[in-house]
């Protein structure tokens, strides 16, 4: 009922979606853009390959698995040798088109995705797995489910271990089965452990990374942070281990020349091409120089620990690490995401929070208050900024952005 | 020493010559889409009022949305910090500075050394701002001061819901037609204002005097507004407008 229900929806958007396509030229010429700030002449693979990300050639046995969110195991799908592809995306243009299918007050990363989707731009997905996370993407999987095959998993809205261990395993262990059957492998314990030990490495090169920049933001800068960010999105994993290794080899070599006051970017993630925020705080002379962001931090800083060694031991592992380790403020509670900032502000010894609020999605925003009164009662200085993707409030921003640096500064004289 | 401070805002420019931190000139005018021009015009304005030239300036600080397009500064600041510095030169104290300004309401608490502990300022929108005012006053068929005027005289202010600017248009002509009395429609714009800076005058220390300044000071109907709403006293020092002109002149 609800099959052919959403059907008749889906023909009806069909019909009267309009034939002007977003421009897409904008995205490489972005990725121009920042490729010229890099320092580093390793990164240059890693813009090449934004530009051929528009031109998947797909071979006959290629499957391809889009996905949103870190709580979907990645690992389960490497195990099948499918190839993961994260979807989540912060484009401009796209949430114009996103608005031709939803309403305008809708969180824009949805209202992007949608718009991606009625375009056509993922035809050559295979399946598509919406996690249950948040509301609008429970409304999403419906929503998405006439254009695409569709996969619900949905964790819950408390990551705390104890109480769903099993719960989560149980969600785990059927995704696994049917995507064996569904794509006809004979996945088991060796292939999870071989893709395991494919995303510690990851970790392992990021846990580098991350822990340089602490140090000296300026020798790997932000743009070129989040552009690899952005390529893990849908780059086999070996090869992106390997450029990054090769990047943080050359970056280790540079001497940090940076005196600007060092940040912490914590709230919505910051995902190409929508770097407004990096470019108002590289303006504003403050450096981003850690992040608790899921699509960076949240993603790739905690490894999997396997302490039994079988095929269920090793699925509950995976809950461990994406969903009891996940940092999205539908699963972590108040208390311990502001304890994770307080503790990376004095354990890096960093200057001061930016809190970054994704215009509509509620969820961040909501813990806003918390947040600053409590970091406020600890000394560290911290601002709270809404944006979304327009380029309308970078005045705006920029005056926020210079006051914070100069309290800074002044706190520091 | 001699300074001048100039705060490019997005409505008006106003620049101020300072004398060993003590005032001698002032000079405002309209930003428009040339504000740099206006800045030189404004400046040139406040060194004649002062019989300077130029080159008897030691400094010239530049503030405001347009600190950074006039080539003539030396300096540039923010407009919070600059607030700020003027606020505590006159206070001496600690306090709670309410500034509305053309495109901006912000909120500033700073500490009994005159450090800002924090600040909060509205959402990116215009409701709650100068500009605000401006266009609802248009709609009244008055100017901004007429539009103070107007709330105070009035009887029964009517409760607006509209928070976008667009949309508390389209209430305020249809209140009117629905012959609504002017000075009621006044009242209730400064009302919906007042409410939200209240709302952002929360967050902040209760226990210190709070200092309200910016174009918006200069309207008692305003001032009215938010201290019947927040239940706390304002003080609004001379020359509010000027006042972060007068910190950023006092800030380097």
């Amino acid at each position: 009922m609800q099959k052919k229900f959403l059907n008749k929806y889906n023909e009806i958007i069909l019909k009267n979606l309009s034939s002007k396509k977003p421009f897409l030229n904008d995205e490489f010429e972005q990725a121009l853009k920042y490729r010229l700030k890099s320092g580093l002449s390793s990164m240059d693979d890693f813009y090449k390959a934004i530009e051929s990300n528009f031109r998947i050639e797909k071979t006959q046995k290629d499957r391809y698995i889009g996905y949103f969110c870190s709580i979907v195991p990645e690992e389960l799908l490497i195990a099948c040798c499918l190839k993961p592809v994260r979807l989540c995306c912060e484009e401009y243009a796209w949430t114009n088109a996103g608005e031709e299918i939803l309403p305008g007050d809708i969180c824009p990363v949805i209202k992007s995705i949608c718009g991606k989707f009625y375009n056509n731009v993922y035809d050559y997905l295979d399946l598509v797995i919406v996690p249950g996370t948040c509301d609008p993407k429970t409304k999403l999987a419906e929503l998405l489910s006439p254009v695409k095959e569709i996969y619900f998993l949905d964790p819950g809205r408390n990551s705390d271990y104890l109480d769903n261990v099993d719960k989560w395993t149980a969600l785990y262990t059927k995704f696994f089965e049917f995507l064996k059957q569904k794509f006809q492998c004979n996945a088991g314990r060796k292939q999870l452990l071989n893709a395991c030990k494919l995303t510690n490495k990851r970790t392992e090169i990021f846990k580098k990374i991350y822990e340089l920049r602490i140090k000296s933001p300026d020798v790997i800068n932000a743009f070129d942070y989040y552009v690899m960010i952005y390529v893990s999105f849908f780059m086999d994993i070996e090869q992106w281990n390997n450029m990054a290794e090769k990047v943080y080899d050359e970056a280790k070599e540079k001497h940090s020349l940076s005196k600007k006051p060092k940040i912490l970017l914590a709230g919505s993630p910051v995902i190409f091409p929508n770097f407004k925020i990096l470019d108002v705080l590289q303006q504003a002379e403050l450096e981003i120089s850690s992040d608790i962001q899921c699509t960076s931090f949240g993603r790739f800083y905690n490894p999997v620990v396997i302490d039994e060694d079988t095929e269920s031991g090793i699925i509950r592992a995976l809950t461990l690490k994406n969903i009891a380790g996940s940092i999205c403020p539908c699963l972590l509670n108040l208390e311990k995401m502001v304890n994770l900032i307080i503790d990376t502000v004095n354990q890096y010894k960093l200057d001061g929070v930016v809190y970054y609020n994704l215009r509509l999605c509620q969820v961040f925003e909501t813990q806003t208050t918390v947040i600053r009164q409590v970091l406020k009662e600890n000394k560290i200085p911290f601002l709270s900024v809404k944006s979304d993707f327009g380029k309308e409030d970078i005045g705006q921003l920029k005056t926020r952005f210079e006051a914070f640096r100069e309290i800074i500064q002044s706190g520091k004289e | 020493m001699l300074k001048a401070g100039i705060d490019i805002g997005s409505v008006m420019t106003k620049c101020v010559i300072v004398r060993d931190e003590t005032v001698i000139a002032r000079a405002i005018g309209r930003s428009g889409t040339m504000p740099e021009i206006i800045a030189e015009k404004v400046l040139k304005e406040a060194l004649s009022q002062a019989e300077l030239d130029y080159s008897d300036l030691d400094k010239i600080v530049s503030t405001g949305y347009g600190r950074h397009i006039f080539s003539k500064a030396h300096f540039t600041i923010t407009e919070i910090s600059a607030v700020a510095k003027a606020v505590f030169h006159i206070m001496k104290t600690g306090c709670l500075i309410i500034d509305v300004g053309g495109q901006d309401t912000k909120t500033i608490e700073i500490d009994g050394s005159g450090e800002i502990v924090d600040f909060l300022m509205n959402d990116k929108c215009a409701a709650g701002t100068g500009r605000f005012l401006e266009m609802m006053a248009g709609v009244l068929e008055t100017d901004i001061y007429g539009l103070g005027k107007l709330a105070l005289q009035a009887d029964k202010p009517v409760l607006l819901n509209a928070t976008c600017s667009v949309f508390a248009e389209s209430e305020v002509v249809s209140l009117i037609a629905h012959n609504e009395k002017k000075e009621n429609i006044a009242a209730g714009l400064f009302n919906a204002i007042a409410s939200r800076i209240a709302t952002m005058m929360a967050h902040f220390n209760k226990n210190v005097p709070v200092v309200f300044c910016g174009g918006g000071a200069n309207i008692p109907a305003l001032k009215n507004s938010i201290e019947k709403i927040s239940n706390r006293k304002l003080e609004i020092p001379e020359y509010p407008q000027f006042l972060v002109a007068f910190g950023s002149a006092l800030t380097f």
